[in-house]
């Protein structure tokens, strides 16, 4: 009979499977006066490469993918912001869709090196947004996105940090995260990005 | 990136580069001490300063060097721990500057 049990359950799981994917909430969740909590992006107030303020509101209306970066990164940058690139090839015209990259060393990257990195890399600061400000500000920022990123001049460039590339729908949660520095984990992400635009999107007929 | 390619316009090829042709000799200094100028690759123009790399040894830019020159389409020949030990020595200026 047990065996029977999970069975059915192991089919009802693959079955579930077939339909439509919905993306989790990534993060810590936390039952307050019987409420979910969930993990969600803070606050913030940063400026981008056009020296205009980004805020939690110029977002609130798209779905963003979200990196920590420095220009002059001799490591894992390079190759995580070729997989940034990708990803806005792909969805380049998906109004709905923002990528979002922060700068964790502001002293070198100011507004004007962030805006010749964007020309370099030929995109559109409507879309892309390079962003800098209060040192510690980004940093703390890091951690709300589960990257780590801190000073350390024993390694390559000052600062430790890794190469996660993370998916954030309208409500400020993380749905998705890749390893940057994979090209086959971007892959599967950008499965992911498609599935929550596919969720935030009203269907038309 | 791992194929050579570079990425837009921030960071120059090294497969089939004609930059790298013209400048082989300069190549162990350039890893080490970095670059500040821009440069012209395949008719391209880099402006991102690269960071120097000081904390190679010797052995490791001979290394470095060699598989550049020779990954990918490049059949560039090699270079000798020596030639690089003397070139480093050459251009240490360029460090003490940085």
């Amino acid at each position: 009979m047990k065996n029977i049990i999970v069975i059915v359950i192991v089919l009802s799981l693959l079955s579930c499977k077939e339909e439509k994917k919905t993306l989790p909430i990534i993060g810590q969740v936390e039952i307050v006066d019987g409420d979910t909590i969930y993990h969600s992006i803070p606050d913030f107030k940063f400026v981008n490469q056009d020296s205009i303020y980004i805020d939690n509101a110029s977002l609130s209306e798209y779905i963003y993918v979200s990196d920590f970066f420095f220009t002059s990164c001799p490591t894992i940058c390079p190759k995580v912001k070729k997989q940034m690139l990708r990803i806005y090839d792909k969805f380049e015209n998906e109004d709905k869709l923002k990528l979002v990259s922060h700068t964790i060393d502001p002293v070198r990257d100011n507004v004007e090196t962030l805006k010749l990195y964007s020309s370099n890399l030929d995109v559109s600061s409507e879309k892309w947004f390079f962003l800098t400000g209060d040192k510690n500000k980004l940093l703390d920022m890091a951690d709300d996105y589960f990257v780590v990123a801190y000073e350390d001049d024993e390694v390559a460039g000052g600062f430790d940090h890794s190469g996660k590339i993370l998916l954030v729908d309208q409500n400020r949660h993380i749905r998705a995260f890749c390893e940057g520095t994979d090209p086959d984990d971007v892959t599967e992400f950008l499965k992911d990005i498609q599935h929550l635009l596919d969720e935030v999107k009203p269907v038309v007929n | 990136m791992q194929d050579g390619s570079g990425l837009a316009k921030l960071y120059p090829p090294l497969n089939n580069a004609d930059f790298l042709d013209q400048h082989f000799q300069s190549l162990p200094s350039i890893i080490m001490y970095g670059l500040e100028d821009s440069i012209v690759v395949n008719g391209i123009q880099y402006n991102l300063p690269m960071d120097p790399h000081p904390y190679l040894s010797p052995v490791e830019v001979t290394n470095i060097c060699n598989y550049v020159l020779n990954a990918w389409d490049n059949d560039l020949g090699n270079i000798t721990i020596n030639d690089v030990k003397s070139q480093l020595k050459e251009y240490r200026h360029i460090n003490e500057r940085n």
